[in-house]
């Protein structure tokens, strides 16, 4: 089957009940989603499919034929990095960031749907993803800058 | 108990856990007294429903890790479908319950006890399934992630009819799709 990521076509010759996490780390050597739980419940392994954010370790290739995958990578590069991803440099919102890539593909399905949430939306929005360094505040600070620097450049940062 | 409670009635259920249980049985008493004493069909059901959760808290991980009925699920094309993505979503937590105590799915409900499958639609499966199971800000609680962003409606239909065929006798839900977009529609108005 054909998979979609980041703009680019991929064949992949897996099991269809394989979770697309280990596609994504073990064929396509995009790392930057992270196995967590392998449950659902901690939020490393988020990714956007068609726009929304999902669980990549608990969504199966079998349901991602024709459909538009976003990871990480898709967001910007080192030297040229997307406006959420300015936005967690610039407020520090790493500590170890192993849970920092599923938190930035969640803040951005949240700005490319709602440019302008309110605190308490991002709070909502942000629930599912877990931090165990405890850097929730400044998370929570940086998704509020992206907004603003997506406000000023598009949801691809082109500033 | 049968169904893990979620939206209005989750804090009806957390409240009636700090209630003398003699209240709380009086309750159901007075609930069962409005219903009337079952039929002999349905009485049997209730009894082989209360077997079946016997044998599965005695069952061994590897009979838990198997659905019930195998054959049923080649039934047609859709619930084929829908068995892989039981398989890649739902039997991490799902196919394998008893895990060591402690460990986050450890209570995750077998199946084959959900009275959700059960029912004459599948509304209320379809909503568990998008929206997911999640304790009020602040509580602890059952927790299952929401599939919302995951399945489109078709792939939604292909899960609930596998899981219908799988673990029920009941007959297949005439028109899933319709239930899919009405489920959908109902989340999208919450949401404004």
């Amino acid at each position: 089957m054909n998979l979609d990521v980041n703009g680019k076509t991929f064949q992949i010759d897996e099991d269809p009940s394989t979770p697309l996490l280990y596609v994504l780390r073990d064929q396509l050597q995009l790392n930057g989603a992270k196995f967590g739980c392998g449950l659902g419940q901690c939020g490393a392994c988020t990714v956007m499919v068609d726009g929304r954010p999902v669980f990549s370790c608990i969504t199966p290739i079998s349901v991602l034929a024709g459909r538009r995958i976003k990871t990480i990578e898709g967001l910007g590069t080192l030297d040229n990095p997307g406006p959420v991803q300015r936005a967690f440099i610039e407020e520090q919102a790493a500590q170890c960031g192993y849970c920092i890539p599923g938190m930035m593909m969640r803040a951005q399905a949240l700005l490319e749907r709602n440019p302008s949430p309110s605190k308490t939306e991002i709070r909502r929005h942000m629930n599912t993803n877990l931090c165990r360094c405890g850097t929730h505040m400044r998370i929570l600070r940086a998704v509020e800058r992206a907004a603003g620097l997506m406000k000023n450049g598009g949801p691809e940062g082109k500033l | 108990m049968h169904e893990v409670a979620v939206g209005p009635m989750a804090s009806v259920v957390q409240n009636l856990s700090t209630v003398p249980e003699g209240e709380v049985r009086a309750i159901a008493t007075y609930i069962g007294s409005l219903i009337g004493p079952p039929d002999p069909e349905r009485k049997k059901r209730a009894e082989q429903i209360v077997e079946k959760a016997r044998a599965w808290s005695e069952a061994s991980p590897e009979q838990l890790a198997q659905p019930p009925k195998k054959g049923r699920e080649n039934a047609d094309a859709d619930v084929r479908q829908g068995a892989v993505v039981y398989a890649g979503s739902c039997a991490i937590c799902h196919g394998a319950p008893q895990r060591p105590p402690g460990s986050p799915s450890s209570n995750a409900l077998h199946l084959s006890l959900s009275t959700s499958l059960s029912l004459s639609s599948p509304d209320n499966l379809l909503r568990i399934i998008v929206q997911g199971v999640a304790p009020a800000d602040g509580e602890r609680g059952p927790f299952m992630p929401g599939f919302s962003g995951a399945f489109t409606d078709a792939q939604l239909a292909t899960l609930v009819s596998y899981l219908r065929a799988t673990y029920t006798d009941r007959p297949a839900w005439p028109d899933v799709a319709r239930d899919v977009r009405k489920v959908r529609e109902s989340f999208a108005q919450a949401r404004e």
